[in-house]
């Protein structure tokens, strides 16, 4: 089933938790509401759930809208952080409650329970209380109770969240894998950017309630069109450089106190198009920058911390006063307080306008290059 | 009881033994286990002189005939003055029946329509309806609770006194043409037996109830929901099964209560109008124990109507926790393993 989210608000007195969205999900979509918290993507979620009224705008599902629409008219299965399983019923109980509701002959319970118990490999707990079962077992108890009546739309509020970290990836490959054997259009509320990323076709990044930006997870990683969305979007972080932007007779430039970089005629042009101030901010992922000898740097940093992540180091840099943190391939052969030359990868730099907070590389059809 | 007690004084033992020397660990040993018995102290003695003391006289007064006329003189103390004649007396009256089929209805209809039932009623609709408004109505039902009881019953009498003067006559009976305006309490007294014990009755609840409504997580109202619940399905299935606990706990207190409780009759009827017509056990225990009848008090009589009252307050609790499965309340649940 299509989505379709048309200027929607959701105002809770003055405060606007969800603000002018506008949003399309196609049929068997996988699609990831990102943000921090209290950036709306709940609300929106449980707008879409017929849980809260929308204040303005609309709700489509394939074309119809469906702001008045009660829960049960909807046929959504959804997923919560907390499971939200009903502890005084068995697991056959709760999986059993929406078909229950529907006025299933009992046969068919029966059978349908035990079908989508199996497939969540928890077909010999069905008789075990909510209290009796694990947190991974509970998960897949919840998945079974949204999947029991073959709903059209699946939604997810964080649903791995009160897992380890061992299980959340296993449950996350489950997820992705379920959903794209059933085809079912799936909604996933996260502030997990691993999260979001992994198991995304496209990721809708909120924040204060806006709508960010709306894309693939590659393009909001290589080409994130706010500052926000940059800052966001990637772990380790992204490095940020205030910078001034110069245009000389033989090209761009950006410069710091410490360091100078050049930048190819092409991006220039295009930042200049798009008015670049003197003063920009510069994005560089910490894999854009290289330790290189002496006579290829750009500029010349301290070591101060080095993080061993197993396949890489992540090393922190100083220079003058400001910092840069970047992946080195393990190990790292460097000491603390060491100087060493780096390089940035001056096509992989990221420029935003500062007061505007937006990219001043994005091309013509609003997404950065 | 025993246990916790000896647990808590092993964990007074003041960690430091070092400091203090070993001269003074035998002294510091013994202040440690007796430190919980001194907390304990000022409760045990209240408890031990106006619950523990009492309840034991009382039982043993209801083998004796002690009353104001032998006050003195009988050696209530001696077994050899006991005997199981109160008990037989009890057995025997020919109002036994009646007082004892006044209990049951007073207490199952006032628990059921009011102190129960109206009090799920009334917090279930105001914790589904605005929070606001919820509060401020469920604040004006609890005013008769902290109204003193005499004032809240007289008001009742007054209510249901004889057209002109009698407000639910003269506003509401006759102007509909029900009943000649007759005095209330004398034509319908069990009706207002329940209504004054109710409306204080269900404002316990209502709190109870309410605030256990409020406190079940909001997930799973939205889920059921999101299931294909209606409101009343949700109450149905998912709120009510989760406040089993302040369920059995109102309705186990408030049949105690009810049980005991007769200053409001005994204020509005006195057992009357007719021959025992209100009359509950505990006010026939009051009457016979503490108010001059037949010319004296009988003290005795009154205990052994008291205890045999205590009785059944234990059997009924004892059978509600059967029937509310107590032990699978308070289940605890296995340790979450991964």
């Amino acid at each position: 089933m299509k989505i379709a989210l048309e200027a929607l608000n959701k105002h809770f007195g003055k405060v606007k938790a969800v603000d002018n969205l506008d949003l399309e999900i196609g049929d068997g979509e996988f699609v990831a509401l990102l943000g921090p918290s209290g950036c709306g993507k709940t609300t929106t979620l449980l707008m879409l759930a017929g849980i809260y009224k929308p204040t303005s705008g609309h709700i489509c599902f394939d074309d119809r809208v469906v702001n008045h629409l009660l829960p049960k008219e909807r046929n959504i299965g959804m997923v919560f952080q907390s499971y939200a399983l009903y502890p005084h019923m068995t697991t056959f109980d709760n999986i059993a409650y929406p078909l229950k509701l529907k006025r299933v002959r009992r046969r068919e319970i029966k059978e349908r329970v035990q079908k989508s118990a199996d497939m969540m490999g928890i077909g010999d707990l069905l008789d075990r209380k909510p209290a009796q079962l694990s947190g991974g077992q509970q998960q897949r108890v919840a998945l079974a109770r949204a999947l029991v009546k073959e709903p059209a739309i699946l939604l997810f509020d964080e649903p791995l969240s009160n897992l380890d970290a061992k299980l959340r990836l296993r449950m996350r490959g489950e997820i992705k894998r379920l959903q794209e054997d059933l085809g079912v259009t799936a909604v996933y509320v996260t502030h997990d950017q691993v999260e979001a990323m992994t198991m995304a076709s496209r990721i809708a990044l909120m924040n204060y309630g806006v709508l960010q930006t709306y894309g693939t997870p590659n393009q909001l990683y290589d080409h994130p069109d706010t500052f926000f969305v940059a800052g966001f979007i990637g772990a380790p972080p992204m490095n940020f450089l205030e910078m001034t932007f110069e245009e000389r007779e033989n090209g761009f430039y950006l410069k710091t106190q410490a360091l100078e970089i050049r930048i190819s005629a092409e991006r220039g042009a295009l930042a200049k198009q798009n008015d670049i101030p003197q003063r920009v901010i510069m994005g560089i992922r910490p894999e854009s920058v290289s330790i290189v000898a002496e006579r290829d740097g750009d500029f010349k940093a301290e070591v101060h911390l080095i993080e061993p992540l197993g396949r890489e180091d992540l090393v922190t840099f100083r220079f003058i006063d400001e910092e840069i943190r970047v992946l080195v391939p393990a190990p790292f052969d460097g000491r603390i307080g060491e100087t060493i030359c780096l390089k940035l990868d001056k096509e992989k730099a990221h420029l935003f306008n500062p007061e505007t907070e937006v990219s001043v590389l994005r091309t013509g059809n609003g997404r950065s290059s | 009881m025993k246990r916790r007690t000896k647990k808590i004084g092993e964990r007074g033992k003041p960690p430091l033994p070092v400091l203090l020397g070993t001269r003074n660990i035998g002294f510091s040993r013994m202040r440690g286990q007796l430190a919980p018995y001194a907390f304990l102290s000022p409760t045990l003695i209240l408890v031990t002189l106006f619950f523990f003391i009492p309840l034991v006289m009382v039982f043993i007064l209801s083998f004796t005939k002690l009353d104001m006329t032998n006050f003195g003189i009988l050696e209530w103390w001696k077994p050899v003055n006991w005997s199981l004649d109160n008990y037989v007396k009890i057995f025997t009256n020919r109002f036994l029946s009646r007082i004892l089929g006044n209990t049951i209805m007073y207490v199952a209809v006032t628990l059921a329509l009011f102190n129960v039932g109206m009090a799920l009623v009334i917090a279930l609709i105001t914790t589904h309806i605005k929070r606001r408004t919820g509060f401020a109505f469920r604040t004006l039902w609890f005013l008769p609770r902290i109204t003193p009881v005499v004032v809240y019953t007289m008001m009742w009498r007054a209510l249901a006194g004889p057209a002109p003067m009698g407000v639910i006559n003269k506003y509401f009976l006759v102007p509909l043409g029900i009943g000649g305006g007759e005095y209330l309490l004398h034509t319908h007294p069990w009706v207002f037996v329940f209504l004054v014990n109710g409306f204080i009755g269900a404002s316990f609840g209502m709190i109870l109830f309410a605030s256990a409504i409020e406190s079940i997580p909001k997930d799973y109202t939205i889920a059921s929901r999101v299931d294909g619940a209606s409101t009343w399905q949700t109450i149905r299935y998912v709120e009510l099964p989760m406040i089993k606990w302040p369920l059995l706990f109102v309705t186990t207190y408030q049949t105690l209560s009810l049980l005991t409780s007769f200053e409001q009759i005994m204020l509005l009827t006195d057992g009357g109008p007719g021959l025992y017509q209100t009359e509950v056990w505990s006010l026939t225990a009051y009457h016979r124990a503490l108010t001059s009848y037949f010319g004296n008090t009988q003290w005795g009589y009154g205990a052994a109507w008291a205890v045999v009252l205590v009785i059944i307050g234990i059997v009924m609790a004892v059978i509600y926790l059967r029937v509310f499965k107590f032990r699978e309340l308070v289940e605890e649940p296995k340790i979450d393993q991964l």
